[in-house]
């Protein structure tokens, strides 16, 4: 396997193949742990977590494989002591859990946007640094950080962390939690966290479910149970309010914050083409024009094949 | 963010969303996935070596688990490659996005 002749320990190392693990999700007998001592019958059914360990100092790798080897749910699939490494393994080794360790990259908030972007789907980041300050914290977190662990955590927290994280959780300490909160409260997040006043009717959530369908605005009409023009002043009316400027900043902003989440706004009709809209290149669109934008699916076609386009706008 | 020192190309919010996208040039077709997305641009890492001022037509596709819908869209652009910078791997790509039309899958 090329990552082992990368320096990168794979999930098929010798050591790991032969090592004897008697009874599935339980700590080895011999263990004295919290976490061990902690067992309970439902961590029996617990599931196969593959971790992996990105640290650049041998004695962290090596400490964190002793506490995880303690549990049969837990398995060290790779460990990487430098960026380039992580990197490789992260995209070709799937991975439940990555415990990524700051010190690995001079610019930490780059390498966790690169861990975040490479990673193969699925796999949740941890950074383990020996100290994360309220700008750091949140600025790892809108990066894509699942989780936070300070260089000192006691193995029990370590494996705890691991599950909990797995589970879909975040983890933080209090701290952290207050800095967030706190960030949120400000308004901190560098321009992209939703207005502090915004409030939409459940016909603007059903407008722009539409639009992050890819509906028309007639298709969306015949949805709300109204008139085209009408849904192009709801739409004006949600750009100003999310200070977005067209389809797909709106669909982009409603998927980063979340707006339709457990929402229950209906889907439409499934259409080959639609809302075919023309950017300028930079994001700037033009204010909202009157008119359709859509063309028709059939012309929405004709113009993605001849490489020309239609209006944007609300509309 | 994407087109050098043009401000008025830098309006747009960038959004650190990490989408697939499906990028077809003229060397062949990559998978990526975005490192951040605006209405104006993307930015994605990819192994191969593209040309800056490359025509592209690529796919971001909108998955349904962070849409909050229940069907994933397409949203199929047309634009042009800004930057293409190495990286410790492979290299940090941005286009701009000239035209686009969303697709229900």
């Amino acid at each position: 396997m090329s990552i082992a002749s990368n320096g990168i320990k794979g999930r098929h190392s010798k050591k790991r193949r032969t090592r004897h693990k008697p009874h599935a999700a339980t700590p080895r007998p011999a263990s004295s742990t919290p976490a061990a001592s902690a067992a309970s019958p439902a961590e029996a059914n617990l599931p196969l977590l593959r971790i992996i360990i990105a640290d650049s100092e041998a004695i962290f790798r090596v400490g964190m494989s002793k506490i995880f080897a303690q549990w049969q749910d837990l398995q060290v699939v790779a460990q990487t002591e430098t960026l380039p490494q992580t990197l490789t393994a992260i995209s070709t080794i799937p991975a439940d859990v990555i415990l990524f360790e700051l010190g690995l990259s001079p610019s930490p908030a780059d390498a966790i946007s690169e861990v975040a972007a490479r990673a193969i789907p699925g796999a949740k980041l941890v950074v383990v640094t020996s100290r994360a300050g309220e700008q750091e914290t949140v600025d790892y977190l809108r990066r894509g950080v699942r989780g936070i662990l300070a260089r000192s955590v006691s193995p029990d927290l370590l494996v705890r962390c691991v599950r909990k994280v797995a589970a879909g959780e975040t983890w933080l300490d209090k701290q952290a939690v207050n800095w967030v909160i706190e960030a949120y409260r400000t308004q901190t997040l560098q321009g992209i966290a939703p207005p502090q006043q915004l409030r939409l009717s459940d016909k603007e959530m059903m407008i722009i479910s539409g639009v992050t369908q890819g509906m028309k605005n007639k298709e969306i009409a015949r949805q709300v149970g109204t008139t085209e023009q009408v849904v192009k002043n709801y739409l004006r009316k949600i750009y100003d309010k999310l200070h977005v400027v067209d389809r797909l900043e709106l669909a982009l902003y409603s998927m980063h914050h979340r707006l339709l989440e457990g929402h229950g706004v209906p889907s439409g009709e499934a259409a080959e083409a639609n809302a075919f809209a023309q950017g300028d290149g930079a994001g700037s669109d033009s204010p909202p024009a009157a008119g359709d934008a859509a063309p028709s699916p059939p012309q929405a076609a004709a113009a993605s094949a001849s490489g020309k386009n239609g209006k944007n706008g609300p509309a | 963010m994407f087109a050098g020192n043009d401000p008025n190309l830098r309006n747009s919010i960038r959004f650190p969303l990490h989408l697939q996208v499906r990028l077809k040039t003229a060397a062949g077709e990559y998978h990526a996935r975005t490192t951040n997305v605006s209405a104006g641009g993307v930015s994605f890492h990819l192994d191969s070596e593209i040309e800056v001022g490359e025509r592209v037509e690529f796919a971001i596709e909108m998955p349904s688990e962070l849409s909050g819908i229940n069907r994933s869209v397409n949203v199929m652009c047309v634009g042009r490659v800004v930057r293409c910078t190495r990286e410790a791997l492979g290299r940090n790509v941005a286009v701009v996005i000239d035209e686009y039309r969303f697709q229900r899958n």
